[in-house]
C-alpha cells in the first residue's frame, strides 16, 4: 500500500476540514454547527475515499467518470506540460507583485504586452490588446464605475 | 384581465419603449458577457437614470437590463470557461467541452434558443400565476427553504457518478468555504486568519473565477495551445436549434425548475443552474456523455436561468419581496416611478403587471437575436493561441476580482483559491461541487437559523419539510435502484 500524490491531496483535503473544526469546535453553536456537522460527515467521506483508493486496483481507479467536471486535455508530452505551467504560475505570481509595486492598471497592461511578445505575438497585436485593456480600465472602471484604484507601493515612495 | 393585458401592450410597443427596450437589451447581453460588471452592479448605474422615465419607458429598459444578462453570460462559459455571471457556471460543464470539440456555434446557439424559450417559459409561468400567486407563495417559508438546500446538497453526491465521495466532499468543502467571515447571527469572525478582509467572506465571483477560470488558463498556457483542437466551427447554428427543439421536454422541465427557483425568495439564479443540471445529468438516458461535450448539458442550464426571471418577478411584483440584488434595485426603481409592488400591484396596476411581463417576453427574443448574431464571430475565440487569450482571460479575471472588494487582498484570495482550484484538476477532483457548495452553504445556515428561530424544532414536521426530506431521499436512493436495474438488464 503506497500514497501516491492524489492520496495526500485527499489527505490535505481531510486535514483542512479537521482544522476548520477544532478551529470552530470554541464557537457560538450558530456559528458553528454547520461546520461540525458537514465537517464530520466530510472527514468520513475522507477517510472511504483514502480507504477505496489505497485497497482497491489502482488502473480501474485511474479510470474516473466524473460527469461534474470539464476533462482534461490527454498530454502528448508530460515535460513541456509541466515546465508551461510552472511558468505561467511564475507569471501569475509576478503579476501579483507587479500590481504591489506599480497598481493594478499598469501591472496588467504591462502583463498582456509582455506575455504577448515573450510567447511569439507582433509588436501590433500586442500593443493593440494591451492598448484594449487600458481602453476597458479607463472606460468602465474608471469612467463609469468610478472605482478607487489602491495606491501602489513605488509610488509612494516617490511620494 | 384581457384589457390590462392589452394596455400591458399597447404602452410597451410604443416607439420609445421600444428604443429603450433595446438598449436595456444591449447594455444588458453585453454586461452579461463580461464577468464582474454585469448584474446588480451596471444596474446600479444605469438606475438614476431609469428613476425619472415615464412608468412605461422605465419598465421596459429595466427589464431590459435585468432579464438577458444570463443570455450574455453564454459566451464566456462556453468559449473559455469563464462564467460571466452566477447563473451560467454550470454551462461551462459541458459548454467548454463542446467549444474545445470545435462545437462552440453548436452550443452557444443552442444555448440562445433554450434562454429565450425558457425566458419565453417564465413570463407565461408570470402570467398564468396571477390569480394563485399568494397562496403558492405564502406555503414556502424558511424550512422549506433550507431543505432545498439540502436537497441541492444532496444532488452532488448521485452526480458526480465515478467518483461520489470526492463530489460530496468537494460540496462540504465549498460549504466550509462559504462560512469564512463574520457570522450575522452570533458575531463570530470566522477563519480570518487575522486578516480583515476576510471578515467580510469570500465573493462568488472570486470563486468561481478561481476555480473555473484560472486552472483552465494555467491548463491552456501549460499546454501552450488553442481552446479548440478542432479548427472548425461546425454546423453550428441551425444543429443548435434543432438541438433545442430536438430535447424540448428536457427543455420546459428545466424553465420550469428555474421559474420555482426564482419565485423563491433568497434562491436566485446562482443555482437555477446547477438544479436543472443535476436535474437532467439524473433523468436523461445515456448520461454518461455528460461532462464531456453533451449539448443536453448546455440546454439544462441556460433554459432554466432565464426561465428564473419571470419566477424571480413573481415574489417582487406580488408581495414586494425581491429574491435578489438586482430585483431589489428594480423594486426601488419601480417605486421610484409610481408603480406599487405588493397586492395593489395586481389590481389597480395590473396594467404595468402585463407592461412587464410583455417586456420579459420582448427582451428575451432580443437578446436571443443579438447573441446569434455573435455567434460565429464570437466562436472564433477559440481557435486563438494561447498567448492572445491566456493574458486577455487572466487580466479579465484580476479585473472581475478586483470588483468584488475593490481591494488588492481580492487579488490574493483569488490566486489562492485558484492554487486550490488547480490543485482539484489536478488530482481528479470535481470542482463545480465546490462553487455549488458555496452558494448553497451562506443561504443553508440562514434559513436553518431562521426556521429553528421562527418555529422551534417543529419546522421538521411541516408537510412542506417532509416532501422535501422525500425528495432528498429520493435523490440518493433512484440512482442506486437505477443503477441496479441496468446491471441486471
Amino acid at each position: 500500500m503506497r500514497f501516491r500524490p492524489t492520496d495526500y491531496f485527499t489527505l490535505f483535503i481531510g486535514l483542512a476540514i479537521l482544522a476548520a473544526m477544532i478551529a470552530a469546535w470554541d464557537w457560538d453553536l450558530r456559528a458553528s454547527i454547520i461546520i461540525l456537522v458537514l465537517g464530520s460527515a466530510g472527514l468520513v467521506m475522507v477517510a472511504a475515499q483514502l480507504a477505496l483508493d489505497l485497497t482497491r486496483n489502482r488502473k480501474r481507479a485511474a479510470d474516473p467518470k466524473l460527469a461534474f467536471e470539464i476533462p482534461s486535455f490527454e498530454e502528448t508530452d508530460a515535460g513541456a506540460f509541466h515546465r508551461g505551467t510552472v511558468e505561467i504560475w511564475g507569471w501569475l505570481i509576478g503579476l501579483l507583485v507587479t500590481v504591489l509595486l506599480i497598481g493594478l492598471p499598469v501591472a496588467l497592461v504591462l502583463f498582456v504586452f509582455l506575455y504577448m511578445r515573450t510567447y511569439g505575438a507582433g509588436w501590433f497585436l500586442s500593443l493593440g490588446m494591451a492598448a484594449a485593456i487600458a481602453a476597458f480600465e479607463y472606460g468602465v472602471y474608471d469612467r463609469i464605475m468610478h472605482v478607487y484604484w489602491p495606491e501602489a507601493l513605488l509610488w509612494r515612495l516617490f511620494e | 384581465m384581457l384589457d390590462a393585458a392589452w394596455q400591458g401592450l399597447t404602452g410597451i410597443l410604443a416607439l420609445e419603449p421600444m428604443l429603450l427596450l433595446l438598449f436595456g437589451v444591449l447594455l444588458g447581453t453585453w454586461g452579461g458577457a463580461l464577468p464582474g460588471v454585469g448584474g446588480p452592479s451596471q444596474l446600479a448605474v444605469l438606475l438614476p437614470f431609469a428613476m425619472v422615465m415615464e412608468p412605461f419607458n422605465a419598465i421596459a429598459f429595466l427589464i431590459g437590463v435585468t432579464t438577458v444578462g444570463n443570455t450574455g453570460n453564454t459566451f464566456t462559459s462556453v468559449l473559455v470557461a469563464v462564467p460571466g455571471g452566477s447563473g451560467a457556471q454550470a454551462t461551462v460543464l459541458d459548454g467548454y467541452p463542446m467549444a474545445r470539440n470545435g462545437e462552440a456555434a453548436r452550443a452557444l446557439s443552442a444555448a440562445f434558443m433554450v434562454s429565450m424559450l425558457g425566458g419565453i417559459f417564465g413570463a407565461f409561468v408570470l402570467f398564468a400565476s396571477l390569480p394563485v400567486l399568494r397562496e403558492i407563495v405564502r406555503s414556502f417559508g424558511s424550512p422549506e427553504l433550507f431543505m432545498f438546500t439540502i436537497w441541492g446538497l444532496s444532488m452532488l453526491g448521485t452526480i458526480s457518478s465515478g467518483a461520489p465521495l470526492k463530489g460530496l466532499t468537494a460540496g462540504i468543502l465549498g460549504v466550509l468555504l462559504s462560512t469564512i467571515g463574520q457570522d450575522d447571527k452570533s458575531g463570530v469572525i470566522r477563519f480570518d486568519v487575522g486578516l480583515p478582509y476576510l471578515w467580510d467572506g469570500v465573493s462568488v465571483v472570486l470563486i468561481s473565477l478561481s476555480i473555473f477560470a484560472i486552472p483552465e488558463m494555467i491548463a491552456l498556457a501549460g499546454r501552450k495551445g488553442r481552446v479548440a483542437e478542432i479548427q472548425k466551427l461546425g454546423s453550428g447554428l441551425l444543429q443548435g436549434i434543432r438541438d433545442a427543439f430536438r430535447h424540448w421536454w428536457l427543455m420546459i422541465r428545466c424553465s420550469a425548475i428555474g421559474v420555482w427557483v426564482g419565485v423563491l425568495p433568497g434562491l436566485g439564479s446562482d443555482v437555477a443552474d446547477w438544479f436543472a443540471y443535476a436535474h437532467a445529468r439524473q433523468t436523461e438516458r445515456n448520461s454518461e456523455s455528460f461532462g464531456r461535450g453533451d449539448v443536453r448539458g448546455v440546454i439544462a442550464p441556460e433554459s432554466s436561468n432565464n426561465a428564473k426571471e419571470g419566477g424571480a418577478l413573481i415574489t417582487t411584483l406580488a408581495f414586494g419581496i425581491p429574491g435578489s440584488t438586482s430585483m431589489a434595485l428594480l423594486l426601488i426603481a419601480f417605486v421610484a416611478v409610481g408603480l406599487t409592488p405588493g397586492p395593489e400591484m395586481l389590481t389597480d396596476q395590473l396594467g404595468f403587471v402585463f407592461s412587464i411581463i410583455w417586456a420579459l417576453v420582448f427582451s428575451q427574443i432580443l437578446a436571443s437575436a443579438v447573441c446569434w448574431i455573435l455567434v460565429k464571430p464570437a466562436a472564433r475565440i477559440c481557435f486563438l493561441p494561447f498567448y492572445v487569450l491566456v493574458p486577455f482571460i487572466v487580466a479579465l479575471a484580476f479585473l472581475s476580482a478586483f470588483a468584488a472588494n475593490f481591494d488588492i487582498g481580492d487579488l490574493v484570495a483569488l490566486l489562492s483559491l485558484s492554487l486550490l482550484g488547480y490543485l482539484l484538476k489536478t488530482f481528479g477532483w470535481p470542482r463545480a461541487p465546490v462553487v455549488l457548495g458555496f452558494v448553497l452553504g451562506r443561504k443553508m445556515e440562514l434559513y436553518l437559523w431562521l426556521a429553528v428561530a421562527r418555529y422551534g424544532m417543529e419546522w421538521v414536521f411541516r408537510p412542506g419539510v417532509i416532501i422535501l426530506f422525500l425528495l432528498v431521499l429520493g435523490t440518493l436512493v433512484y440512482p442506486v435502484i437505477r443503477a441496479r436495474r441496468a446491471e441486471a438488464s
